[in-house]
């Protein structure tokens, strides 16, 4: 498990996080949704040790965070970033085997190189293999930084359990694409037995794919569970401050719709 | 894989494609560093032919080979251009290697060596002690002799490329735009000092000033590059080492740290050794320009951005290209010196205005 414990972050003054209490289970797709500045990159990044937490800790598989050896814990937690600032002009093929930097020095540079293939394959970036990263379009990239998050994290650790933190993964992809990602974690959950939590913006893509849904709020955690638990108008209304309807899906009776209602263009004067 | 070399070819970025591999192509360089280095061991008021420069330098190990050579030649290559060459090729090395570092840790194909403050603090350290020998240093000068300036240059670079360290660093993480920002303004400050400094020299001391700013190899001696060699190989043997992690940083500190790399450390140790290897450069030949900016750009162009071959590529072409500037300087204007950095700046500024020119009509 990937567990934080009465989390908090801050930054100078600001409060990112306030007492955070979550898990995030092996095999299961943890959502984690909430308005600009609630939160969720900050519990993304502290989760994955990237910020130190003001308060609380952060335990991988019931070890502190700090206490992992840094090559050991990259091979058991990738993290997908929201962009990447890559400038220089490597291959795609390249960019992906970077993956399997933690496993330089234990695998052979063969069976690196395949398992790269088979990510490439897997996020659907094959074709795009030879290509110059820097000339894919932001669409492109995201699958191909996924595929290098997915190559990091490629070996089960039997008896370890591994994770897989993506920072709004679908936030660059068009529709195809974003379900084809949000699927690849899911099938990356259920067959591997892998912790995968999502930052995602899109509440219907949290319902059709996530088994919990985390709603963030000012740096508290609003509530956390099952989609039928969280998503009601009522706890939509209190953490995005919007009124929306709840439906239920008409393929997928037990998944719900977060419907939102149309809001008027405030001050703007009638001619 | 099969696919693999049918990939390196498929590189846009390759325009040396697609016979030569980029182990090819570092072996091509290293031997034209060999040819350039047995030419340059020959060419100069002694004629030395290729054959006998090989002979005496394997006389020196015992083996006899078929091409007699004078005394006075074996004393001419051994005492002077032996040294010479050897300092050309440590600099040249480790500017370009060290350029090539700089590059990825700024994330910036711009970025130069000297963007730390060692050149501008090694020169401000070594035109210090060229002016105010007589009136500050005194007591100094008669302890250290003729060390005294490189020692001092070695100093000079350190110091103040620690001072830029330190004003970037909060304590627990490097922030490397602050880097890039105090350095430039401490190289600012370095730069109006030794502007000052020249300002106040006398005619003897504005000379060897000129080409101390400029560069030079000569006046290497075998004390020097001892001195000098154990800083450059530091820096050639250990950057490469740091190649992974500057690969994994190009993707940006939080995800080199996610792949398991020690990133503050990695930072640490890459400005450290451009100090060590740069400063000790400066030291013993002077400001040289452009071989640190423009060998890893070119190479790039040729490899990919791939460290791992990316910074031993960059350092035989830094030697073969210092070699060759050094042979032009020393031969354009015989028996006068042109410094070495005015060669430099000749070839780089053209070529690197090619560079940027011939990417703007391939739309990069």
């Amino acid at each position: 498990m990937l567990q934080a414990i009465d989390l908090s972050l801050r930054a100078g003054p600001k409060t990112l996080l306030a007492g955070v209490t979550l898990e995030l289970r092996p095999g299961e797709v943890l959502a984690v949704a909430g308005p600009n500045g609630a939160g969720k990159s900050s519990l993304l990044r502290a989760l994955s040790g990237e910020l130190a937490p003001s308060a609380g800790q952060v335990l991988m598989n019931g070890r502190p965070l700090a206490d992992w050896p840094p090559k050991q814990a990259a091979r058991l937690r990738g993290v997908l970033p929201q962009s990447s600032g890559l400038a220089f002009r490597f291959s795609v093929r390249d960019v992906v085997l970077m993956g399997r930097s933690p496993q330089r020095k234990t695998h052979s540079a063969a069976q690196n190189r395949a398992i790269a293939e088979q990510a490439l394959a897997l996020t659907d970036t094959g074709h795009l293999a030879e290509r110059i990263y820097t000339t894919l379009s932001g669409g492109e990239r995201q699958r191909v930084q996924l595929a290098r998050v997915l190559a990091q994290i490629w070996e089960p650790q039997h008896p370890l359990q591994r994770y897989l933190l993506l920072d709004e993964p679908t936030s660059a992809l068009d529709l195809a694409h974003q379900h084809a990602v949000l699927a690849i974690a899911r099938r990356f959950a259920d067959r591997q037995q892998a912790g995968v939590l999502a930052v995602l913006h899109d509440l219907n893509l949290a319902a059709l794919y996530a088994d919990r849904i985390a709603l963030l709020h000012q740096g508290h955690l609003a509530a956390v569970g099952t989609p039928a638990q969280t998503l009601n108008s009522a706890s939509i209304r209190q953490v995005f401050d919007y009124p929306v309807s709840i439906a239920s899906h008409p393929q997928h009776p037990q998944a719900l719709l977060v419907i939102p209602q149309r809001q008027a263009a405030p001050g703007m004067p009638a001619q | 894989m099969t696919a693999c070399s049918a990939t390196e070819a498929a590189r846009p970025s390759q325009w040396l494609k697609p016979a030569l591999s980029r182990a090819g192509l570092c072996w091509l360089l290293a031997l034209l560093l060999c040819l350039a280095a047995l030419a340059a061991l020959g060419s100069g008021a002694v004629a030395i032919s290729a054959g006998q420069a090989a002979a005496i330098v394997a006389d020196r190990f015992g083996i006899v080979l078929p091409w007699p050579f004078a005394a006075e030649q074996q004393a001419v290559l051994l005492a002077i251009r032996a040294p010479r060459l050897v300092l050309g090729l440590l600099v040249g090395a480790a500017l370009a290697a060290s350029g090539a570092a700089m590059q990825g840790l700024f994330r910036n194909p711009l970025a130069d060596p000297g963007l730390i403050g060692v050149s501008s603090g090694a020169a401000l350290a070594a035109v210090a002690v060229i002016v105010l020998r007589d009136s500050l240093f005194g007591a100094l000068a008669d302890a250290f002799g003729a060390y005294l300036l490189p020692v001092a240059a070695i100093a000079g670079g350190f110091g103040v490329s620690w001072l830029v360290y330190r004003l970037a660093d909060s304590g627990d993480r490097l922030d490397v735009a602050s880097l890039l920002l105090s350095g430039i303004a401490i190289n600012a400050l370095a730069g109006s000092a030794t502007g000052l400094l020249v300002y106040l020299a006398d005619d003897d001391q504005l000379r060897s000033l000129t080409f101390w700013s400029l560069g030079s190899l000569n006046g290497a001696g075998w004390d020097g590059v001892m001195l000098g060699a154990p800083f450059l190989l530091a820096n050639l043997l250990l950057l490469p080492w740091l190649a992974d992690a500057l690969n994994a940083l190009l993707l940006g500190e939080a995800e080199a740290g996610h792949l398991g790399f020690p990133v503050e450390r990695i930072k640490t140790g890459v400005v450290a050794l451009v100090a060590l290897g740069v400063g000790a450069a400066v030291a013993l030949s002077g400001v040289i320009g452009f071989v640190g900016l423009v060998v890893p750009h070119l190479l790039r162009l040729a490899l990919g951005p791939d460290h791992r071959s990316l910074l031993p590529a960059s350092g035989l072409l830094g030697a073969l290209l210092l070699i060759c500037a050094d042979y032009l300087a020393r031969s354009l204007a015989a028996p006068a010196e042109i410094p070495i950095g005015i060669v430099t700046g000749l070839l780089g500024s053209p070529f690197f205005l090619w560079l940027l020119f011939r990417q703007k009509l391939m739309g990069r």
